[in-house]
């Protein structure tokens, strides 16, 4: 449930599993409740590819657009922030939040408690925006629709 | 030829996250007041941290990238709490 797969650990060393092509590995620092630590410096982000079939879509210079959803004790509700990686300084960019069809555009850079989630699922999708409403060009900048299970 | 692209997303936890923590979990945030959006069924509110965590840092110690199992080991400098 994330831009790839989430995994949480609690050791300063992991084991990853990774795929065949390129696989963006985005560490950080997160609280208990698994927002993630609001300081640049707490982020690792690298590109670690396997075989031959790169992407030029992964460039240290393109703008991405990261996003770490994670439940809250109770389930109905979830936090969400962002990781933006190369966003223009000065540009306006924002993520569109679609929850169920119903739309948020928030900025990038808060975190945020997501709140209704009743026990089904539900469709999220999380875009990375410009300032005249298109979504910015590059791999991680459309989740697409996103099925959520709350138990 | 499709070119193949995965993302990994790994939380390291500063903070120990025993069981449930609700409380634990409600002192490190604050919903900022006024700042909720409400859409359908939805509300999204905006959360504010409770402290700055202005020193804290990742930083790798070592990347172990091994392509026959397809595997990669990361280690940090940073000492994690334990559950």
């Amino acid at each position: 449930m994330n831009n790839g797969r989430l995994k949480q650990s609690r050791s300063s060393e992991l084991k990853v599993e990774l795929l065949e092509g390129n696989n963006v590995v985005l560490a950080f620092l997160a609280l208990s409740n698994g927002l993630r630590i609001p300081n640049p410096r707490a982020v690792y982000l690298e590109n670690y590819s396997i075989g031959l079939n790169e992407s030029s879509e992964v460039t240290k210079t393109g703008v991405h657009l990261f996003h770490n959803l994670s439940n809250t004790a109770d389930s109905a509700a979830f936090y969400l922030d962002f990781y933006a990686e190369n966003v223009p300084e000065g540009s306006n960019y924002f993520a569109r939040v679609i929850a169920d069809g119903n739309t948020f555009n928030v900025p990038l850079d808060k975190a945020y408690k997501l709140n209704g989630m009743t026990k089904e699922y539900h469709n999220l999708r999380i875009q990375l925006v410009d300032g005249a409403g298109a979504v910015v060009n590059g791999p991680f900048n459309d989740t697409g629709v996103i099925s959520v299970e709350v138990e | 030829m499709k070119l193949l692209l995965s993302s990994v997303i790994v939380a390291l936890f500063l903070f120990s996250c025993s069981g449930s923590s609700s409380n634990e979990e409600e002192l490190r945030v604050d919903l900022v007041e006024g700042i909720i959006q409400t859409k359908g069924p939805f509300q999204l509110a905006q959360v504010k941290y409770k402290e700055q965590y202005e020193l804290a840092q990742l930083t790798l110690k070592d990347a172990q990238l091994n392509e026959d199992d397809q595997t990669l080991i990361l280690r940090f400098n940073e000492e994690l709490p334990e559950a």
